[in-house]
């Protein structure tokens, strides 16, 4: 006499299968997003912490190139706070000027005694903030805000000539 | 014979279900790693900033001892040590070497994250002696 399967022995290994395939398909999906997510903030780590980084670097090689003595300003123009950086060329005096203005690092150079403008600059990098402080006559420190808020500040010290505020 | 084949089945499957399990293990402790990695890498390069300001600090000031304790340090048996909340600690040693000619100033600063030595920054400065 033949036995006959129940339809219930044939319906457990169909649902067994549809569970798993079920249950690759949710794992993936789960390892797909928080893979994505481990990626997005190992990027962006990367990307404010090298954006911040070259900005400090790139004020720190300004200073250091032009640490001569009366040669790193620390002025005031037009209400901004203003780095300024001089040096003679061909017997007149020049001024490159550091400054943060509408939400951007700019950089311009000018003969001394130009009338200062902002926008006659030229426009670096993003950034919210950008100050200068005086710690002593030799240690100048700059405070830089990122567009994301991440705050920095890097000290420099001066080795051959003394920042003078002036305005 | 059926009965035997859906046994067969079911062992294939329980197989591929904990191969899964395997690896989504291994992909998550991938992924825990690469995190880990990331913080460990922002931890130390801010702890490579905050050295470099001691440095320069260090080398504005003609006392190695007060700028140190001007940016935070606290003195601890015979060095001077600095806990930041972003998770590392830099520890200063100042020696001197002075001969007649004058005074060689080093501050060693060590940096480190849970007694993991990150990197070491010597911070080295000669001052002649003043003549009376």
């Amino acid at each position: 006499m033949k036995k006959e399967a129940s339809p219930l022995s044939h319906s457990i290994p169909s649902a067994f299968i549809f569970l798993l395939i079920g249950l690759f398909a949710v794992s993936s999906i789960t390892l797909t997003l928080i893979g994505t997510r481990v990626y997005r903030r190992v990027t962006d780590t990367a990307t404010h912490n090298s954006d911040s980084q070259m900005v400090l670097s790139y004020l720190c090689n300004k200073v250091r190139t032009f640490d001569t003595k009366n040669s790193v300003i620390l002025t005031n123009r037009d209400g901004l706070n203003v780095l300024s950086l001089h040096e003679t060329l061909d017997g007149d005096p020049y001024e490159t000027d550091i400054y943060a203005w509408q939400g951007a690092m700019w950089e311009s150079f000018q003969a001394v005694g130009d009338p200062f403008a902002p926008e006659n600059g030229e426009q670096l990098v993003d950034l919210q903030s950008l100050t200068f402080t005086l710690l002593s006559p030799t240690l100048l420190e700059a405070s830089v805000v990122m567009p994301d808020g991440e705050n920095r500040t890097l000290r420099m010290a001066l080795r051959a000539g003394m920042v003078q505020e002036a305005n | 014979m059926r009965s035997h084949q859906n046994n067969l089945l079911l062992i294939e499957m329980v197989i591929v279900l904990l191969f899964f399990a395997l690896s989504q293990a291994v992909v998550l402790q991938v992924f825990t790693k690469a995190q880990q990695i990331n913080r460990n890498a922002e931890i130390a390069d801010h702890a490579l900033m905050r050295a470099e300001d001691t440095a320069e600090t260090r080398a504005a000031q003609a006392d190695a001892e007060t700028a140190l304790l001007s940016l935070g340090f606290v003195a601890q048996e015979n060095q001077y040590v600095l806990t930041d909340a972003d998770g590392y600690r830099l520890e200063a040693g100042v020696h001197r070497l002075t001969q007649p000619a004058g005074t060689l100033t080093t501050v060693e600063i060590n940096a480190y994250q849970n007694d993991h030595l990150l990197f070491t920054l010597p911070a080295v400065q000669y001052r002649e002696a003043t003549t009376p």
